[in-house]
């Protein structure tokens, strides 16, 4: 799976593609980085691409909604498809992030 | 006014002693009246005695002047002689104060115009004078001058004599010659004091007195002028003077009775009486009513006093009586209230345990029916089941003791089974669990009698652990016999005890049967017990053949058959659990063998992905299928192995045509992931733990879960079921 991280517009825009199994989340917990430390700068995660997560790709979500949130800023997720948001709803983190 | 509302015994006393007073009021009423009736008699009777004495007293006085009239006509003519006359008078009658003969004028004309001769008692002996002279002019006193002037004996008013120093009255006798002129006057003077004394000497009450009072209505005697009467007296004798009758009160042949009134306001009686003959005096008696009516009164004050004192008792006395009632009627109606509460408590007792028959209509491979017959009192039995990742979670305990104290202990040790067997798969140590909390606040010493059992489906192991319960009965063909299971202490006594897990595989088509002391001991009119013996036999017999809650009606009518009018003692509790396992037929898709390394993952993956298309599942199955798979195995090679070791993991596809299984088996330590405590997806982001979702997420994407520990193995089943 592939995981970017650019700033467009003051807002950090992570672009997720592919299937984020188990061992792809340790690989792209790395890339992902600079989102844990927004600085309040709001971030935008972009799915539409993205096909599977696990559980431990969850837990990197959500580590940055914690950080972000402490910061005052703001986590959106765009294009979550519908397997993906089942697993949000089953895990109740639909109730805590945004969606676009 | 409230009180008389409130209390219907206080009106009732006060009505009673409003009754009393006014029945008193009558009695006092009419008890007056008849003292006064009294008093008139006795007063009368007073007058009438005085009037004799006085009668008798001045009849005394003239009788013995009479007796010595022929002394004086014998010695009429010895002048000087007459003194020893008078002298003789006076000696047979101390009490006369003087004695005397008042001569006519000139009469002896040797002694002059007056000659009295006179003797008189001075210093307690006679005193022989003649007391006529120029400052004692006789002729000139009302006792001479009456006698003459009436020519017979006369009584005088009362006077003053100055020389006597007393008050007195004469009594003048004319005395004639031969041609019935007078001569001379023959005296006798009574001192009033004396005539007062003796009729004072005894009174009918003590400040009553006696008067006497002349024919002019002069105070002749009377009693010792004290503060009291002083005022008193002198009025009484006006008001006796005026004749005025609107003060008579009665009047008889004899006397007349007046109500006076004193000078301080006290009220008396004043009974007359006159003097038939000459004299004719007026005796009059006087009373002072408080002392007449004052006993009474005083009566009546007292029975007062003893009323109200006796009615204070008596309210008092109701008072405690209502207010017992009261208590009585408070503790009836808690009791009332405790025994419908222990209904109640019996009631919702009853409810919490699972009554649903069948629990698990869905399932073919166990049934189980439980029943329990309260006794009449809130008792203590329970037992509970549930299924839990395909494993049955069975208990039954018997809490010691009746009542309240053991029904709570009932309700916490059910809910304490509930919870710890919520995440933890060893009866022994879910046992340890509810035994520490048992022993912790337990004053009471109460203790649990329990089983606790963990039937796991699939396979028929059955893990249990026995905490001084009767041993549950093992029902196969033909055949019954007890567990074998250690005793152990039951659960409360002491929380330092380990408590042992036991295993033991239930064969098919096997029952398993489960009750407490309440049935083995149940009695029957003749004080036998029911009896292991009368237990076993018709579960040997029968116990096979029967569904689970045909077995616990069988069992149920057999004790109450036994036990006939006998009040049932004790709860009489039972569970059935009838083990059926279907064999499963499931055709293995394939498998595969993995390290315990995050970076096979993908492997893992791509093995799930073959394995569902195989099958032919849609997209969306599959995806699912996919994260449970690769939560549980990535779970199992986070923990199973120590870290740096690389383990073998097993994942077999099985599948037939309703469920798909996928078995993951590895080597490491005993990991049991259903014991997890299931995550919170309700926490807000900040209250979120990061980890707990790779379980959860299992669990929710697939149907059950089951976990075995068999031969140093850990043995995980994931079963989705599909609709084929």
């Amino acid at each position: 799976m592939n995981a970017k991280v650019e700033e467009i517009e003051g807002k950090l825009i992570a672009t997720l593609e592919g299937e984020m199994d188990t061992a792809a989340a340790v690989e792209a917990e790395e890339k992902l980085k600079p989102l844990y430390t927004s600085n309040g700068k709001d971030v935008i995660i972009e799915c539409k691409g993205l096909e599977y997560i696990a559980s431990s790709g969850l837990r990197i979500l959500l580590g940055i909604l914690k950080g972000a949130r402490a910061n005052g800023s703001s986590v959106t997720l765009r294009n979550v498809n519908p397997d993906i948001k089942n697993v949000f709803q089953l895990t109740g983190f639909i109730n805590i992030f945004n969606f676009e | 006014m409230n009180i008389f509302k409130k209390s219907k015994g206080l009106t009732l006393i006060l009505l009673a002693a409003l009754l009393l007073e006014v029945i008193s009021g009558i009695q006092y009423y009419y008890t007056h009246g008849m003292l006064e009736e009294e008093l008139e008699k006795r007063a009368e009777a007073e007058l009438t005695t005085k009037v004799i004495l006085t009668r008798s007293n001045l009849n005394l006085a003239v009788n013995s002047l009479n007796g010595h009239l022929w002394d004086v006509m014998r010695n009429i003519h010895h002048p000087d002689s007459l003194f020893d006359v008078a002298e003789c008078v006076l000696r047979s009658h101390p009490n006369l104060l003087g004695c005397g003969i008042a001569f006519e004028p000139y009469f002896y004309p040797q002694k002059g115009r007056l000659y009295e001769p006179y003797a008189y008692w001075h210093n307690n002996d006679v005193v022989k004078s003649q007391i006529a002279g120029d400052h004692h002019d006789y002729t000139q006193n009302a006792s001479y001058q009456e006698a003459i002037r009436q020519k017979k004996s006369v009584w005088t008013e009362p006077y003053y004599y100055e020389e006597a120093k007393t008050s007195m009255v004469t009594y003048a006798q004319p005395l004639k010659d031969a041609n019935d002129s007078i001569i001379a006057v023959f005296m006798l003077d009574l001192s009033t004091d004396w005539l007062g004394d003796t009729l004072n000497y005894r009174q009918l009450y003590p400040s009553s007195y006696t008067l006497l009072l002349s024919e002019h209505g002069n105070l002749i005697a009377g009693p010792r002028a004290t503060e009291k009467n002083e005022e008193d007296i002198q009025r009484i004798i006006s008001f006796v003077n005026d004749s005025v009758t609107d003060k008579l009160l009665c009047h008889t042949e004899n006397s007349r009775t007046y109500s006076f009134v004193g000078s301080k306001g006290d009220e008396a009686f004043v009974f007359c009486t006159s003097f038939k003959n000459n004299p004719k005096w007026q005796m009059v008696v006087v009373c002072y009513e408080d002392e007449v009516f004052g006993p009474l009164r005083d009566v009546r004050v007292n029975i007062l006093l003893m009323m109200l004192v006796g009615f204070a008792i008596m309210g008092f006395i109701v008072y405690r009586f209502f207010q017992n009632e009261r208590n009585l009627n408070k503790t009836l109606l808690k009791q009332t209230r405790i025994e419908s509460e222990l209904h109640i408590a019996r009631d919702i007792q009853c409810r919490m345990l699972p009554m649903t028959y069948p629990p698990f209509p869905d399932r073919t491979d166990v049934d189980v029916c439980g029943s329990l017959v309260p006794a009449r009192e809130v008792g203590g039995d329970l037992f509970d089941y549930f299924i839990r990742d395909e494993k049955l979670f069975f208990c039954i305990g018997d809490v010691s003791g009746k009542g309240i104290p053991a029904a709570m202990l009932m309700a916490s040790i059910h809910s304490m089974f509930r919870a710890f067997s919520g995440h933890d798969n060893d009866p022994a140590h879910i046992m340890h669990r509810i035994n520490e909390s048992a022993c912790q606040g337990n004053d009471n010493n109460m203790f649990v009698t329990m089983f606790i059992g963990m039937l796991d489906l699939p396979t028929g192991r059955l893990r249990y652990c026995n905490a001084g319960h009767d041993r549950p009965v093992v029902i196969s063909r033909d055949d019954a016999k007890q567990l074998e299971a250690l005793s152990n202490l039951p659960v409360g006594v002491f929380d330092d005890i380990r408590f042992e897990r036991e295993e033991y595989v239930l064969p098919p088509n096997c029952t398993l049967f489960l009750y407490t002391d309440g049935l083995t001991e149940a009695m029957n009119p003749k004080h036998e017990q029911f009896g292991l013996k009368r237990l076993m036999l018709p579960l040997a017999r029968i116990g096979d053949q029967l569904q689970a809650h045909q077995l616990l009606e069988a069992m149920t009518q057999a004790v109450k058959v036994f036990i006939g009018d006998a009040e049932q003692s004790d709860d009489l509790t039972m569970v059935a659990i009838h083990y059926t396992p279907q064999s499963d037929e499931a055709t293995l898709v394939d498998g595969i063998e993995l390290k315990s390394d995050i970076k096979e993952v993908p492997l893992l993956n791509d093995f799930v992905k073959k394995v569902t298309e195989k099958i032919g599942l849609d997209k969306s199955l599959s995806k699912q299928l996919r994260l449970a798979i690769e939560e549980a195995v990535v779970n199992v090679m986070s923990y199973a192995y120590p870290p740096e070791t690389l383990g073998d993991i097993k994942i077999k596809a099985m599948y037939n045509r309703r469920f798909i299984k996928f078995i993951i088996i590895d080597s490491g330590r005993p990991f049991d992931p259903t014991e997890a405590v299931k995550a919170d997806t309700t926490l807000s982001a900040e209250d979120r733990p990061i980890g707990g979702l790779g379980i959860f997420l299992v669990r929710e994407l697939m149907d059950s879960i089951n976990y075995e520990r068999v031969d140093g193995d850990n043995i995980l089943t994931l079963r989705k079921d599909i609709e084929q």
